[in-house]
């Protein structure tokens, strides 16, 4: 990938005279503030109070820069501004934060640098921003706050880190170099793991689990499900906080096992008594559930009924419920301490990490092999995690981690939000809707895993599966009794985005809904913040004779500048679905009698389409496109969203995945390999993770 | 939240020797509950309707002045109860403007109970700042009810075994209340199984006792290995065990089991008008037997619903699909005819839960309505995202507030200000920070303020009160 963070030298310096009463250098090193952070707090004060153009946190200096002789390693706050910042803000910001345009209302409103005294307003302007947010300068551009002008660059481009010494030069003036903590680099032999919430297992992940340990199928529904209402995937921490009802949940869930597990046949083990069949049968079980040998203490608190003299069997079973409730189950990286681990360990332990690649990768609890390999220290190697991925990758049960993370990818969940008009669409039910998913899963997991297993296919692959059900919508005729594999035309049903239910996912009750399609391309597929400005209208005007139809009504409503910003976007991209009703069934006029337009261009990536077919074709072969599905994957993997110090994996992660040619194996096995799946927090060892010795 | 135990018997003997050795008279002394005094000048409880999607301003304010007014068509189904209520007008709620990122809902659902903005201000981490106002109640007055509070949702949204996330009431930063939406689940979920006998209920409640003192052991050997989020995240699960565990050990107390019926084809996701009933039946069943003492009833469908019940009334249906994607996008469009009914409906529901509190008589005796504060409110003023100038109304036991009056703090005439483009950017006389004050002081709390603390708001409890 062509990367803008490769090239070193600045060209954006202008030709501009220094502006003497900008910023100086202070020159001698024991004039700077005694800390980072107590002067980043005083210049940062100052800044906002200077609100006269001239900050004072400036003003000190300024005499300096006339005095102090010029030392030739010293960049002075002064150059760095004249040189470096402010042409930056004027190439990448002022083009919407000026007085004319659409940012005209941010507190970010900058002159252009042909204008007299330009240089030092604008950096008037800049301290009292970083003085009301010292982080807002950084996170905009960067789209990590949501940001009307996009993602400028992201936090590893050599423009962020221009924009960060600035930052931090306003926060403790008078150096010759970046003061404080610099920018994240990739290159600097530390691991960089972000954050690693503490997540319960999904609903999937718990009857797994179950399955494994006892052989039994958990009613469907019983384990607490995932909150779908922000659209965040299942395995992500934040949709799996545990409620009171949800702790109640799961102590029955834990009594349906004990009552329907083989307890009898547990308690026959071959040992002389049942006390001691059932104390293997609670150690054994309890290594299953925790995905991991028991600590003595735990094993304490599981045997305490035996212990006490409960019938073996009644105390086998409330070991069974405790173990199920117990958050070592309930939780991935639930591992007490060990007394004799280090103090920070610097990757997760063998137990940890196996049984983070197997819910990741087969939604389950490691198996024989895994656990060999983790009790063997195998994992100890890259080579070892990524040869135990790529053997889990072949599991069937591989398969519906696919299925799942499409599920989620594609909001499908919206479904049962928008049950479709009956007087238009008699066919609607919830068994429609559950038959909508299984077309879509035997595509992603039957055509698409099974298959070629690349990006492209998931985009464009034109075999399907139909049944007497779904052959209208797809214009097919009946193939009879079951499911049938078919050949559908390219031009309107390749791929995941021109299937009946991400289109009925993204539709209204009635009608099809243009913003919804092209906000989910945006935000999913191209991974756009699209949060729209505070106050702003989301909706559209109702049809007039003017804006009879859809595509009139939405040029009115973008219309608006404060509208206009997000719709510019979002529009063209969903207009070229509109050969699509509202659950996916083509069309050619609007329900008005309209003939449909589904023509567009977009700047980004540019180029103009009829129809969704060309539109897939413009955005799927683009890095953006791949770089962000290689995201969301792997924030479906770590069950959190991406954070700035994910940005050296994300950038491995998308370059591999776009050389590779698409292939979503590989990039599975490569998430397994990233910091942030290998490593734990603050790791205080920065060496790689040792390979194993012989 | 406190960690404190709440009750006095040791856990480790109800699990030591085991289920078959605990006698019936050790639980039975467990269930007593304390004496309390019989109404008195706190409500003994509390009660929070929440519908979505704002309201028609002119149709959820009285006409008239603060002791004379008659109710718009919009608030007529109140009519029998206004002696026992206090309409308020021109609430803001600036926590949702102090948010920078989010769209417009979300800034007002995850701030309209709270009073706070979002716990960090990232959109991939959107949760509320602080617990909400019923929560903050729940804590101080209903520790030792079996279940605190019970919250149950009218509408769909939730899952398939009917359980809602709310996205408007919260135990804390990142822990949602998460409500029942089946009123069949809501109704084992609380009454438990009717089969069950006395004899193996004991059993149950002795093995459930031992079992989740066990996993509380299980718990605390892990919680000092975890970092500070992660130690958060245990800390709030292991809140929600301890209260489990002490529902368990204290048992239920005898109370009459409701019985729900639905017509055949209910569908408990779309059918309010069916779900509201059934739900305030339930509630105020478990409330009158103490099993908690706040609840919330929270309608959800706010976006693409029918209201196919209303069709009679409005003479058509609700939402035209030839003009309006949906609900939501019709409530967008300042004042649409139709829209008023089914902001009337949930002015309906409302009375429906006043009527069942009235018909009631709690464990001590007392009428339920007497002895419990309802509070009503939408997240917006209006379906324009309007945060400023949100109505209320209170009802019941009001903490010593005059009943019968309407409390008006709107800045300007409910029409004209309905009718302006920029009315949902000026501000109110008052703030819901200030109205959840005068509940918490209601409810016995020298609190001066909720949520927020902010220089140019106004502080205290809601004047007029």
């Amino acid at each position: 990938m062509s990367r803008a963070r490769h090239f070193r030298i600045l060209r954006w310096a202008l030709p501009l005279a220094l502006s003497a009463g900008a910023l100086g250098c202070a020159g001698a090193p024991e004039d700077k503030p005694a800390t980072g952070e107590e002067g980043g707090a005083d210049g940062a004060a100052d800044g906002a109070d200077g609100g006269d153009g001239s900050a004072d946190g400036a003003e000190g200096s300024a005499d300096g820069a006339d005095t102090a002789p010029t030392e030739p390693d010293c960049t002075t706050d002064a150059e760095q501004w004249s040189e470096q910042a402010a042409p930056l803000l004027a190439a990448e910001c002022s083009g919407c934060h000026q007085a004319a345009g659409p940012a005209s209302a941010s507190r970010l409103l900058l002159l252009p640098l042909s204008e007299d005294g330009a240089l030092d307003a604008n950096l008037a302007v800049v301290q009292a921003l970083v003085a009301a947010d010292a982080a807002l300068l950084l996170r905009k551009p960067t789209a990590q706050t949501a940001h009307g002008g996009g993602q400028r660059f992201d936090v590893l481009d050599e423009r962020y880190a221009v924009l960060h010494e600035l930052v931090a030069r306003i926060g403790a003036p008078g150096g010759c170099a970046h003061p404080g903590p610099l920018p994240l680099r990739c290159d600097d032999g530390q691991r960089h793991p972000g954050s690693a919430p503490l997540r319960r297992l999904h609903a999937a992940q718990a009857e797994a689990a179950v399955l494994d340990a006892f052989g039994l199928r958990l009613p469907v529904g019983i384990f607490p499900a995932h909150a779908t209402g922000s659209g965040a995937y299942r395995t992500s921490a934040a949709a799996n906080s545990m409620s009171a009802s949800g702790v109640e949940s799961v102590q029955l869930v834990a009594e349906w096992v004990s009552q329907n597990a083989d307890i009898e046949g547990l308690l026959a083990c071959g040992l002389p008594d049942e006390a001691g069949c059932a104390e293997a049968a609670i150690r054994a079980l309890g290594e299953r559930l925790y995905r991991r040998p028991l600590l003595p203490a735990e094993a304490d608190v599981l045997l305490r009924f035996l212990r006490a003299g409960l019938p073996p069997a009644e105390a086998l079973g409330m070991a069974i419920e405790v173990m199920l409730q117990s958050p070592q189950h309930l939780y991935l990286d639930a591992r007490p301490r060990a007394e004799d681990a280090a103090e920070d360990q610097p990757h997760i332990d063998d137990h940890a990490l196996a049984a983070r690649m197997a819910a990741f990768l087969n939604d389950g609890p490691p198996d024989a092999a895994l656990r060999a390999a983790a009790a063997s220290g195998a994992l100890r190697s890259r080579a070892g995690v990524a040869a135990e991925a790529a053997r889990l990758l072949e599991k069937p049960e591989a398969v519906p981690v696919l299925v799942r993370f499409h599920e989620d990818w594609l909001h499908l969940y919206r479904m049962g939000l928008t049950p479709k008009d009956p007087t238009l669409y008699p066919e609607w039910s919830d068994a429609f809707e559950q038959l909508l998913k299984d077309e879509q899963a035997l595509f992603v997991g039957e055509v698409v895993w099974m298959g070629g297993g690349r990006f492209d296919d998931l985009l464009h692959e034109p075999t399907g599966w139909v049944n007497d059900e779904l052959a209208a919508i797809f214009d097919l005729p009946d193939p009879g009794p079951g499911w049938a594999r078919v050949r559908h035309d390219p031009d309107w049903r390749g791929g995941v985005l021109t299937r009946p239910a991400f289109l009925a996912a993204h539709s209204y009750t009635a009608s099809s809904s243009p913003v919804r399609r092209g906000a989910w391309v945006l935000e999913a597929l191209l991974c756009q913040d699209l949060s729209p400005p505070p106050g702003v209208s989301l909706e559209l005007p109702e049809p007039s004779t003017e804006a009879p139809t859809i595509r009139e009504r939405l040029a009115a409503h973008t219309a608006d500048p404060a509208c206009g910003s997000c719709h510019d976007s979002i529009d063209p991209i969903g207009l070229a679905f509109e050969h699509y009703g509202a659950i996916g069934e083509l069309r050619d006029q609007w329900a008005d009698g309209y003939p449909i337009d589904a023509t567009g261009s977009i700047t980004d990536p540019a180029g103009s389409f009829d129809g969704a077919a060309e539109l897939v074709s413009l955005i799927g072969g683009t890095e953006r496109a791949q770089a962000c599905y290689a995201r969301r994957w792997f924030e479906y993997g770590v069950g959190r969203g991406a954070e700035p110090e994910d940005a050296c994996s994300l950038d491995t992660l998308a370059e591999r995945f776009v050389e590779g040619g698409g292939d979503i194996r590989s990039l599975l096995i490569d998430i397994t390999l990233t910091d942030a799946f290998l490593a734990r927090e603050s790791a205080a060892d920065p060496a790689d993770p040792p390979e194993a010795s012989p | 939240m406190s960690h404190a135990p709440r009750r006095g018997l040791s856990r480790r003997r109800l699990f030591a020797g085991g289920a078959a050795l605990l006698s019936a008279p050790a639980l039975h002394a467990l269930s007593a509950r304390p004496a309390r005094a019989a109404v008195g000048l706190s409500p003994k409880r509390l009660i929070v309707l929440h519908t979505p999607q704002g309201c028609l301003l002119p149709e959820a304010t009285p006409i008239g002045d603060e002791r004379s007014f008659t109710l718009p068509f919009g608030l007529d189904p109140l009519e029998a109860h206004r002696d026992r209520l206090l309409f308020i007008s021109g609430l803001d709620n600036r926590a949702s403007s102090l948010n920078t990122v989010g769209n417009a809902h979300q800034q007002a659902n995850l701030t309209a109970f709270t009073g706070q903005p979002f716990f960090v201000q990232d959109t991939a981490r959107l949760t509320a700042g602080g617990p909400s106002i019923e929560q903050v109640v729940a804590e101080r007055i209903a520790a030792d009810t079996p279940f605190g509070r019970i919250d149950l949702a009218i509408g769909g949204g939730g899952d398939s075994a009917g359980f809602y996330t709310s996205d408007r009431f919260y135990v804390g930063p990142s822990d949602p209340i998460v409500s029942i939406n089946d009123p069949f689940v809501a109704l084992s979920r609380i009454f438990g199984d009717g089969a069950i006998s006395p004899a193996d209920a004991w059993a149950l409640r002795a093995r459930r006792a031992s079992v989740l003192d066990a996993v509380s052991d299980q718990l605390r050997l892990l919680r000092p290995t975890l970092d500070t989020d992660a130690k958060a995240r245990l800390d709030a699960h292991a809140d929600k065990l301890a209260a489990l565990e002490a529902r368990v050990v204290s048992g239920l107390g005898a109370c009459e089991r409701p019985r729900p019926t639905a017509p055949s084809g209910y569908n408990n996701s779309f059918d309010d008008n069916v779900s509201a009933p059934l739900m305030i039946d339930l509630l105020v069943s478990a409330m009158a037997c103490d099993y908690a003492r706040v609840g919330t009833l929270e309608l959800t469908n706010g976006h693409d619903h029918a209201f196919p019940w209303l069709w009679a009334d409005n003479g058509g249906p609700i939402v035209d699909p030839a003009v309006w994607d949906n609900w939501h996008a019709m409530v967008h469009a300042d004042y649409q005819p139709g829209m008023e009914h089914v902001y009337r409906f949930y002015m309906s529901v409302l009375a429906q839960l006043l009527d069942r509190l009235a018909a009631t008589t709690d464990v001590d005796g007392d009428n339920m309505l007497d002895g419990t504060m309802v509070l009503w409110m939408p997240e917006f003023s209006s379906g324009r995202h309007w945060v400023r100038n949100i109505p209320a109304i209170l009802g019941g036991h009001l903490g010593g507030a005059e009943a019968g009056r309407w409390i008006d703090h709107l800045p300007l005439p409910v029409e004209e200000l309905h009718d302006r483009a920029d009315g949902g950017y000026i501000d109110g006389g008052a703030t819901t920070q200030q109205l959840f004050t005068s509940v918490l002081q209601a409810f016995g709390g020298d609190d001066d303020h909720f949520g927020v603390e902010e220089a140019a708001a106004p502080s205290g409890p809601l004047p007029g009160l």
